[in-house]
Order: C-alpha cells, then sequence, then structure tokens
C-alpha cells in the first residue's frame, strides 16, 4: 500500500507543471492539507498534538507539556475565547461553527497570554470571515455510520451482532446581516453521537435503565451564538451570547469511568477596541457560567456543580517596523457552587511582550507573565530569538519558564479541598492529601526552517521539556468481577500527587505547496522520557512515542476537492487499568445472544487512512463532502476503555446562501 | 479486497487529475434504466435468494469521465430454513464515477466505482429470544450500512438515435460485519440528452 502510494504521488507532481513555482506562502501554525468535516478533526490534523477517546465523540488533547489529565488548550473564536472545559474534559463538539465556516485555524502549543487571556496550554484561534453584506444564510447537516450492522445476519444466531447505529446527524445553521459598518450574526448547532460499540455501550448504557425504563444511550450538543458588531472610525465593539446545554457521559478519570450529566455554558462577552496609527488598544468583558447537572441515570450520580467567571481585561500594543509591545492585565472573579461548597476566587494576571527586528536577519522576542491568586503566584517567562543564517536557512531558539497556579489545573480536587466532597458520593477514598502545588516546568525549543526548493519546506524541531513539578492525578480502578452490572470498574484510592521528570520531543515536518491545486505535507514526532518519578513515567505511557501523518490536498478543478491523510501512531500503555487487562466485558442484558469482548491496557499501534472529497455545486452555494475514514478498516482504539472505531463514512451537505 | 479497491479508486483519482483539460463538463445528461441479476455463489447467495433487481440512475460528462448517481432495489427471501419467514428489501442509493473508453464507432466500455449506502427494509425483524418472552430484543426494522461496488459496462449505440444498450457486471460489497457480497449481470437501456441550462448552472 505504501508502494502504491508513493508512486501515485509521484505520478500527481508529474501532472501539475502548469502550475509549478506558484508556491504559496502560509503561516506556519495554520492547517491547510485537509477537509475538515467534524470539530475533532482538527485536533488529529495538528501534528504536535494527541488525543485520546472513550466514546469516538470527545478527546482528550496533549498538547505538549501536561499530557492528558493537564488543563485543555484553550479555544477562540474571533478572538474571544470560550470555556467549555469542565475537568479538564472538553468536548469540541460544542463549538457552535460548522468547520466550513472556519476560514483559518491557528494554534499554538505552549503556554501564552494570547487575546487578553491566559492559554495555559496552548490555543486553537478559530476565525471565522465577516458577513456579507445583506443577508447570508447558511446551513449544513452531516450524517456518518460505522460499517459491521448486523445486517440480515442478525437472522442467524450463530452470526449475530450488536447494532452499530449511525454517527449523528449534525445540524449547523447561521444567519446572518452584513451593514457598512456593522452586522449581526446567529449560530444554532445541534451533534448527536450513539455510542453504541460494544466496548463502552455495555457501560454507559448500564446507567440508563431507570424505573423500568431504558432511556436512550445517546449524547447531545446543542448551542447557539449570536454576535453584534459595529465599527466607526478607529473604533470597533462587539459583543456575543453564547448558550449550550448538552446531555452527555462525562468521563470523570477521578472514577475511572463516565457519569451522565447535563452540562451548559453560557457566556456574554463584550469587547471595545481602538487603532491608530501603531498603537492599539483593547478592552474587555466577559461573563462565563459553566454547569453540571443531573442527568437521569440509575447511580443517582449528580455533579451538582456550577461556576460564574467575570473576567475584566484590559491591553494596549504598539507596532511599527522594527518593534512590537503588546501589555495587558486581567482581573477574574469567579464564584463556584457544588454541593454543599460555596467558593470565591479573585485573581490578577499581568502580561507583557516585546518583538524586535534588530537587524535584517536577526530578531529577538521576550514574555512575561504574572499570575496572582490570593495564596499564590506564577510567573511564566520566555525569550527567544530568529536568525536567518543563509536565503534557505533560519534557525529559532526558544527559552521557557512557566509556572500555573493549582486552580489553573482545573482538577477537581481543587474544588475537594475546597468543600466539594463529589468524591464521598462516588466512593472514591484517598489516602494522601491532594498536591497543592503549582506546576512548574522549563522547556527549550530549537527549531530549524530549511527551504529545499521554491515550493518544499523542512521544518526540524527539537524540544526539551523539564517537569520540576507536575501534578498527576491517578486512580488504578479496580475490576468489578459483576459483568450483568456493566460497570466493570470500581475506584480504589485516588492520588493527586506532584511528580517531577523531563521529556524530549523531536519533529520533522515536510511541505510543499504547489499552487492552489496541489499541497501535501509529512510530519513525523517522536517523544520520549529521559527520566522522573516512576508514576511520571507511568502517566506518559498513555501518549504514543511515535505518530506519523502525511496528508495531501488536491484541487484538480476549481469545484472538486479531494484530500487523504494517512496516520500511524505507536502504542500506547494505560497503567490505570491494569486491573482490567485481559478480563472480559459484555454486551448488556436484555439483549439477544450476549456479546464478549476483552479489554487490553495497552491499545495497539495503528495505520490509518482517511480519504476526503468534496464536490461544489451552483456556483459554490451547495457543497457535498463524502468522507471515509480509517479505510483499511484496522483497530482504532484510543484507550482501553475506548471502542475500536471500524471504517466510518460520513456525509455532509453545506449550503449557502 | 479493500485495499484493492483503494489502489483502485486512487488510481482513479489520479486518471481524474491528469485528464482534467480533457473536455467541457456538464454538457450530456444520460438516463440510464435496467434490471439485474445476482451470479456469485457464496455464504450470502447460499442464505438468501434474491429477485431480479432494477435500477435507475443518471450519469454526466465531468472533466474525465462521468459523475453518476442512482439507485438499485433488490428483494431477498430466506432460504435457510432457520430464518422461518424473513425477508428483506435492499436499496443501494449511490454516487460515482466511470471513465469510458471507445472500442469502436458505436461501443464503449466503462470501468467504474460506486459509493454508497445499502438500506435494508426488514419486513419481520429478528427477535431474541423467541417472541413474547420477557425481556425480548427485537432488532431493528430498518438498517443502513456503506457499500462500495465496481464494475465494467458495455454501452452500444442504436444507431444515430439518443438511445443505447448496455450491459454491466457488478461487484457490490455492503460492509455489514460478516459482508454482503454481490455480483451481478445487467441489462438495460439509456437515453442520452443534451443538459438543460438550469441544470447546468446548478451542477457548475
Amino acid at each position: 500500500m505504501i508502494r502504491r502510494l508513493f508512486i501515485l504521488l509521484l505520478f500527481l507532481c508529474c501532472n501539475t507543471p502548469d502550475v509549478l513555482g506558484q508556491a504559496t506562502t502560509e503561516k506556519k501554525d495554520s492547517l491547510a492539507t485537509s477537509i475538515l468535516i467534524k470539530p475533532n478533526d482538527i485536533l488529529q490534523a495538528i501534528p504536535e498534538w494527541t488525543a485520546a477517546t472513550t466514546d469516538g465523540f470527545a478527546y482528550r488533547v496533549h498538547s505538549g507539556r501536561y499530557g492528558f489529565y493537564g488543563p485543555q488548550p484553550t479555544v477562540y473564536i474571533d478572538d474571544i475565547p470560550i470555556d467549555f472545559s469542565y475537568f479538564n474534559w472538553q468536548n469540541l463538539n460544542m463549538l457552535p461553527l460548522s468547520t466550513d465556516q472556519i476560514k483559518v485555524i491557528g494554534y499554538h502549543s505552549d503556554p501564552r497570554a494570547h487575546h487578553g487571556m491566559l492559554a495555559r496550554s496552548g490555543y486553537l484561534d478559530l476565525r471565522t470571515l465577516p458577513p456579507d453584506t445583506g443577508f447570508s444564510i447558511y446551513s449544513s447537516i452531516t450524517v456518518g455510520n460505522q460499517i459491521e450492522d448486523p445486517g440480515p445476519w442478525s437472522y442467524d444466531p450463530s452470526r449475530v451482532t450488536p447494532n452499530i447505529d449511525r454517527r449523528g446527524p449534525h445540524y449547523i445553521s447561521e444567519i446572518a446581516y452584513g451593514g457598512s459598518r456593522w452586522y449581526a450574526k446567529g449560530h444554532l448547532s445541534l451533534r448527536q453521537h450513539q455510542p453504541t460499540n460494544l466496548n463502552n455501550n455495555h457501560r454507559i448504557g448500564s446507567y440508563s435503565y431507570v424505573d423500568g425504563v431504558w432511556h436512550p444511550v445517546k449524547t447531545t450538543v446543542g448551542n447557539g451564538l449570536a454576535e453584534v458588531g459595529f465599527h466607526t472610525g478607529n473604533w470597533s465593539f462587539r459583543t456575543r451570547g453564547l448558550l449550550s446545554t448538552n446531555d452527555e457521559y462525562v468521563f470523570f478519570q477521578p472514577f475511572g469511568r463516565e457519569i451522565p450529566a447535563v452540562t451548559g455554558y453560557r457566556q456574554l462577552a463584550v469587547k471595545a477596541s481602538r487603532k491608530t496609527g501603531s498603537w492599539s488598544l483593547s478592552a474587555r468583558y466577559l461573563a462565563n457560567h459553566k454547569s453540571m447537572e443531573y442527568r437521569v441515570n440509575n447511580k443517582g450520580y449528580n455533579f451538582d456543580w456550577w461556576r460564574i467567571n467575570h473576567l475584566f481585561s484590559l491591553s494596549s500594543g504598539y507596532q511599527n517596523r522594527w518593534l512590537s509591545l503588546e501589555s495587558g492585565g486581567i482581573l477574574e472573579i469567579s464564584n463556584a457552587r457544588g454541593l454543599q461548597m460555596v467558593n470565591q476566587q479573585s485573581l490578577a494576571t499581568l502580561y507583557g511582550s516585546i518583538s524586535s527586528q534588530l537587524h535584517r536577519d536577526h530578531s529577538l522576542r521576550a514574555g512575561l507573565n504574572i499570575d496572582i491568586a490570593t495564596h499564590e503566584t506564577a510567573t511564566s517567562l520566555s525569550i527567544g530569538s530568529t536568525h536567518q543564517l543563509t536565503d534557505d536557512w533560519s534557525i529559532s531558539a526558544v527559552l521557557d519558564y512557566n509556572e500555573m497556579l493549582n486552580y489553573r489545573q482545573e482538577s477537581s480536587t481543587y474544588w475537594y479541598r475546597r468543600g466539594y466532597d463529589l468524591f464521598s458520593q462516588l466512593g472514591i477514598t484517598h489516602s494522601r492529601p491532594f498536591s497543592s502545588q503549582k506546576n512548574s516546568s522549563t522547556q527549550v525549543k530549537l527549531t530549524n526552517d530549511y527551504t529545499l526548493a521554491p515550493a518544499v519546506s523542512l521544518t526540524l524541531e527539537g524540544t526539551y521539556i523539564d517537569h520540576h513539578t507536575l501534578n498527576i492525578p491517578w486512580q488504578v480502578v479496580a475490576h468489578d468481577e459483576e459483568q450483568y452490572t456493566g460497570i466493570y470498574t470500581h475506584p480504589r484510592d485516588f492520588a493527586f500527587t506532584a511528580e517531577h521528570g523531563s521529556r524530549f520531543r523531536l519533529k520533522l515536518g515536510l511541505t510543499q505547496k504547489v499552487g492552489p491545486g496541489f499541497t501535501h505535507e509529512l510530519n513525523m514526532i517522536h517523544r520520549y522520557n529521559r527520566d522522573g518519578t516512576a508514576r511520571y513515567h507511568s502517566y506518559w505511557k498513555q501518549i504514543p512515542k511515535q505518530q506519523l501523518r502525511y496528508a495531501v490536498k488536491i484541487r484538480p478543478v476549481t469545484d472538486l476537492s479531494f484530500s487523504a491523510a494517512a496516520f500511524y501512531r505507536s502504542t500506547a500503555n494505560w497503567k490505570e487499568y491494569q486491573n482490567l487487562e485481559g478480563e472480559q466485558y459484555r454486551s448488556l442484558q436484555p439483549q439477544y445472544p450476549l456479546q464478549y469482548g476483552t479489554f487490553h491496557t495497552r491499545t495497539p499501534s495503528f495505520f490509518n487512512i482517511d480519504i476526503t472529497a468534496r464536490k461544489w455545486f451552483w456556483d459554490r452555494r451547495l457543497a457535498t463532502t463524502f468522507s471515509l475514514r480509517n479505510l483499511l478498516n484496522t483497530e482504532v482504539r484510543y484507550h482501553t476503555l475506548g471502542p475500536d472505531q471500524a471504517m466510518q463514512f460520513i456525509i455532509k451537505a453545506s449550503l449557502s446562501l | 479486497m479493500l485495499r484493492k479497491a483503494t489502489a483502485f479508486f486512487l488510481f482513479l483519482l489520479s486518471m481524474a487529475a491528469a485528464g482534467r483539460a480533457q473536455q467541457s463538463s456538464y454538457e450530456q445528461i444520460r438516463l440510464d434504466a435496467s434490471g439485474a441479476l445476482s451470479l456469485l455463489d457464496n455464504s450470502f447467495s447460499r442464505h438468501w435468494e434474491s429477485s431480479p433487481g432494477f435500477h435507475i440512475g443518471t450519469r454526466i460528462n465531468y472533466h474525465a469521465g462521468n459523475l453518476e448517481a442512482g439507485v438499485r432495489y433488490s428483494n431477498y427471501s430466506a432460504r435457510d430454513p432457520a430464518y422461518d419467514e424473513a425477508s428483506f428489501s435492499a436499496y443501494f442509493i449511490y454516487i460515482g464515477w466511470e471513465y469510458p473508453f471507445r472500442l469502436a464507432r458505436q461501443l464503449t466500455f466503462a470501468p467504474g466505482l460506486r459509493f454508497g449506502n445499502t438500506f435494508l427494509a426488514f419486513r419481520n425483524p429478528a427477535t431474541y429470544p423467541a417472541a413474547g418472552v420477557w425481556a425480548e430484543y427485537v432488532f431493528d426494522s430498518h438498517e443502513s450500512e456503506f457499500a462500495y461496488e465496481l464494475f465494467g459496462r458495455l454501452e452500444y449505440k442504436l444507431g444515430n438515435s439518443p438511445w443505447h444498450l448496455h450491459s454491466s457486471f457488478s461487484y457490490n460489497r455492503t460492509l455489514t460485519y460478516h459482508p454482503l457480497p454481490v455480483g451481478l449481470l445487467s441489462l438495460g437501456i439509456s437515453r442520452s440528452l443534451s443538459t438543460p441550462s438550469w441544470l447546468k448552472n446548478f451542477l457548475q
């Protein structure tokens, strides 16, 4: 197969002589080589990041510094951050946008202040185009299906297998009006998912039999966004409201499995900015209300938790040909309630950065941010430089020291220490006090960029990170022998301890952009631990050591586009689930002949291919997209408790008027 | 088989890229109707008896080759007595692409590939344990599954008329857990016509 792909690649290269030399320039940290359909496709397309899922719908992300159990990357829509992380569980399906509406995706893997917010674990910066003048409407529907339904073999007791339902549907719509100086727009999204694979259906479904009724085993995520913008002269104003209500199964790591919950999110944002010559000034108010409420389940589990944050931020910037300055401050006031807990927090953050082009070929940059809470302060600083050594070779180096407040880790242990006793409700014990230390780390990154030909670039990057303190939540769950309950895990002593160690990451990236019609790239990531405590080593075994991704996008004609991505991921080991190794799980009662599977702590390495085709109609008003995922139908599994994601196909139709 | 299909599909993509300036698109549309008989002998055909299928579709020239879409209906009844009175209808709804080669002045051969969904409608859905028992589990009466099809079509143009005769062999595979492979021999007629301007505008 690899040989065939290589031959095809050569063939395609040989068939594009008419556009050779029209190399496009694109920001290094934006994505362009895939047709993205679902929000989670964004995560898979970022080479440095890795993701894991227990249901195939919501993914935990490791963006480089904190692993799957650390804070998740901050997500921005048009410069305004949205905060739908619940105890570090973040569901990107809560985005009220379609991927069609996102024109540029910027990302960064390191902690930094970005658009008036401290992005603790990097960020995803999603930018949409401003509405056209007059009315415009967008609407899309996406449906998907995973293969391996029983079909007519359901009549044969020796061949019958569980029903694997369709994925989705997802509905997205937008209505907008653009005037000469103002615009207004509204977005609605509804995404649904049926976790029907045997490996998670038996576990999640076990909650659903309540008062003699089987409730649907289904996740439903609904969102709405309304925004108004106005600009006059040098001033611009924006205000945004966002509302989200979701029936979910939140994977609560200290518990070792999912808990049914209704998560809610409301946001009000007001922003004003002014640009005068080289100066810019911006002020913003954000109110975020997050909640986790009761969703019907036969155990009576209830997070009963909510928090409201008020964030006031002020920033200023100066930019000329040689110098760029940015500084700002954020004041955050937070009120949280959970079971019997009542808690209030106030934090202040000051940040600043300077970037200077000292010489045509040499630039320097430095950044500092200080996060001040009631009893502790976290300081982060970075310094870096870039040097154009030859016409075709540039080198950049960055050294950073980063501290993160315990509060910023978004761990449930933070709230437990303030009286949120969810652990008692769930039967989670712990023998040692939870760590209250700050996370701290030092990172050195060296990047070489080579231009091999006008349209070909090569990146070699090495990163060394020393975690002086890394708070790791850890729950080695016990196996429950009573299979009929569909539970399989019992929480045991939970630990949240400060660990230390160091890691390397090496990256090789190769990109060729040949005009608008042909782009392809290859990225290889290798990670390994240098030293550290025993738990530090166990924790990072969840992250695959090697990742390889080859992506190609071909647009042979203006109304047709193809993309393909080949992805390799090495094995990972979920040591927290070692007690499940080799144990069986089975389908739920009441059902046809019982189906059995086996838990494995080690998720296998896999190589898979996704292909996507998009055809536009009616002067690009109507787009249809057809995608095949896991074309080779290999075992794609990200977590011991996660499903084996067999081949899937996805169809999307979107209309823009 | 799936790997071969992948390689074939990628080959077809490359053909599309290579021949993009071959001809102007959307000039001609063709309407097809045909009947199909199942040929292959395999586990599926030994357990299920297929009635002749009926197919309608449409094709339109698009850069290199033709884009196509259509639906084929088949009915199946159980050969295996253990399945009782089981029967179901299958609708294969697809989009596809073919690349025609001219063999003679009025004869063309077109290999192609179709992707789509097979929708299954069961008249008496399977029930476990036996019907009427406590906690019985009844399967859905409707199901759908991804399917792909490789085909080769011979087409003969009838004089100067817009009518054509065609015959094709197709291999269809619906990817249920235990797949449903079907080989079909079909015979049918086609009529070609100039694409109406409103349709051409829509397709562009």
